[in-house]
């Protein structure tokens, strides 16, 4: 049986996963090479709906990295399936609102999911107006009207 | 920030685990470090945009830590560029994504660069790409630009001063030297005579731009039957002669040292007349040449040269016997280059697609043999009799300028 790794959430929950999906955050990663993950691994700053999610992710990555190895002599015809596959997965899995994507990106910076934090990333600024920025990540505008006119036709081509 | 201070000030690993000895892990994020990482991956047309949000964001995105970063994640999705010579003259850029190993024929439209700053007149004649940087020059007039088509940022270098007749300038070389981080362009100058040459160098950055002299004991001349230059971790590579043999010009950027590296007897060209017979190019981080055969009707094998040891002066051949249909391929397309990946790239116009010819390249896989073609859609309406686009491979975006 694969050794268990226990992670406490914010709220004090406890989440019982396998030491290969924990693998998955590098965080987590150096401290089971460094042996103090016994007692299991309190993250004070992410709470149990963003945890669960985490954790999906990560078990959803490793089994379709396990797939891949195994299926690694057919790759020429199942490869490219298998990627399309999980990429369909991950587009389905970032469709949450807008704050527990928030979380979601925190955590992968937080644990070092760089797969995880690409595709927050990407799902959270795409197509995002000035406007929008400015509420996601409460940035006062500080440019005076004039500037901020002057720095837009600067940049005029990429509003378009 | 306020949401992001409530977010990150929370406690961190550090402080819960203060019982056990952890090892250093990285500090907390702090806000702007967030920032840096989320707006990092993003493409460079949403950081353009993201300028407006503040003045704040702005500085944040200018700063170094953040182009740095940037350039890193740009070196993992390199791009094709491509310069098209407009109806008008002026010269326009174009760029997409880079296949990896296409497994089929496909088609792309390469989105333009915005280059409206750009003045009305670029030399064309000869062009090179380092690390997201543009080097311009031309045959006739001779100004020498060096441009960022990511950010529409340019500059006309300063005139090369020569001592009187009969010194006169061959060409100018765009390096990088990765450990100090600066580019440099040197200018190589000939003369008639063989007294010791000097060449000129400059560094990019900021503040005055000035040509200085770097000498160098060694004699050598233009050689016509090698083309194009290529920088491999510092170090600078292009194609002289001394009498009637071929070498290898290596410039140090960093050390500003000049050594050469002999080729191989087996690259002799017999008709030197045609030139451009070795061109010179990265194979996977080692310096390649291509030899064109020597046969003008018949090309059935693609040869490829690759640098195992400049001290030794040692090249391996690499030869790859063609099929009937891509030696026809091979013989009638540009050859452009090796993508990071290792296949070997040419570049053509089909006359099948009609009203206009379209423009495609050929991905050619070393191991299984074969040829994918991808088309270009957009480029064929600047399109001038006799002229193809230009096509870099490997380009990378960088928002730093110099």
């Amino acid at each position: 049986m694969s050794k268990k790794i226990i992670f406490e959430s914010s709220e004090g929950e406890s989440f019982e996963v396998d030491e290969a999906v924990a693998l998955e955050c590098q965080t987590i990663k150096n401290m089971i090479e460094d042996d103090c993950t016994d007692g299991g691994i309190p993250l004070a700053n992410v709470n149990s709906a963003t945890l669960t999610k985490v954790i999906d992710y990560c078990k959803k990555h490793v089994e379709a990295a396990a797939a891949a190895e195994a299926n690694a002599g057919d790759k020429d015809i199942y490869g490219a399936n298998k990627d399309i596959e999980l990429k369909t997965w991950d587009e389905e899995f970032v469709k949450v609102d807008q704050p527990l994507l928030f979380d979601l990106m925190l955590a992968a910076n937080f644990l070092i999911i760089p797969g995880l934090l690409d595709l927050t990333c990407k799902t959270m600024m795409r197509g995002k107006t000035v406007l929008q920025i400015r509420e996601i990540f409460h940035i006062k505008k500080d440019y005076t009207d004039a500037e901020e006119a002057e720095v837009r036709k600067e940049n005029a081509w990429a509003f378009e | 920030m306020k949401l992001l201070e409530q977010q990150l000030s929370t406690t961190s690993i550090h402080e819960t685990q203060s019982s056990n000895s952890v090892r250093n892990h990285s500090d907390p994020p702090s806000g702007d470090d967030l920032l840096i990482s989320i707006f990092s991956r993003l493409p460079l047309k949403s950081i353009a945009r993201f300028h407006c949000v503040s003045k704040f964001l702005a500085s944040i995105l200018s700063r170094h830590d953040f182009t740095e970063l940037f350039l890193t994640k740009s070196l993992t999705r390199p791009r094709l560029l491509f310069t098209v010579k407009a109806t008008n003259g002026k010269l326009l850029f174009y760029s997409s994504p880079q296949p990896h190993n296409p497994d089929h024929n496909s088609c792309l439209v390469p989105t333009p660069y915005h280059t409206s700053s750009f003045p009305e007149y670029l030399p064309s004649d000869i062009c090179s790409t380092l690390c997201g940087l543009v080097l311009l020059q031309g045959w006739k007039r001779k100004v020498r630009v060096i441009c960022n088509p990511a950010t529409g940022e340019f500059l006309t270098l300063p005139k090369v001063k020569v001592k009187s007749n009969p010194t006169e300038i061959s060409q100018t070389y765009l390096g990088y030297d990765p450990i100090g981080k600066q580019f440099k362009v040197l200018c190589v100058t000939l003369s008639r005579d063989e007294r010791p040459k000097t060449h000129q160098v400059l560094t990019l950055e900021s503040g005055k731009r000035v040509w200085r002299t770097v000498e160098h004991k060694f004699y050598f001349e233009d050689n016509f039957t090698m083309s194009g230059d290529v920088c491999i971790d510092g170090v600078l590579y292009f194609g002289a002669a001394v009498g009637r043999s071929s070498m290898i010009v290596c410039f140090d950027v960093g050390s500003e040292k000049f050594s050469f590296i002999n080729t191989n007897e087996d690259m002799r060209i017999q008709y030197p007349c045609l030139s451009g017979s070795l061109t010179l190019f990265n194979y996977k981080g080692k310096l390649g040449i291509r030899q064109d055969s020597d046969n003008m009707f018949c090309e059935n094998e693609l040869v490829l040269w690759v640098l195992e040891d400049a001290g030794n002066h040692k090249w391996c051949k690499h030869s790859y016997v063609l099929s009937p249909l891509g030696s026809d391929l091979v013989q009638y397309n540009r050859f452009i280059g090796m993508t990071s990946t290792g296949e070997v790239v040419f570049s053509g116009l089909s006359q099948l697609h009609e009203p206009s010819d379209l423009f495609y390249l050929s991905f050619y896989n070393l191991q299984s043999g074969t040829f994918k073609r991808v088309y270009f859609q957009g480029l064929e309406e600047f399109k001038q009799q006799f002229t193809t686009p230009h096509t870099f491979l490997d380009y990378v975006e960088n928002i730093k300028f110099m």
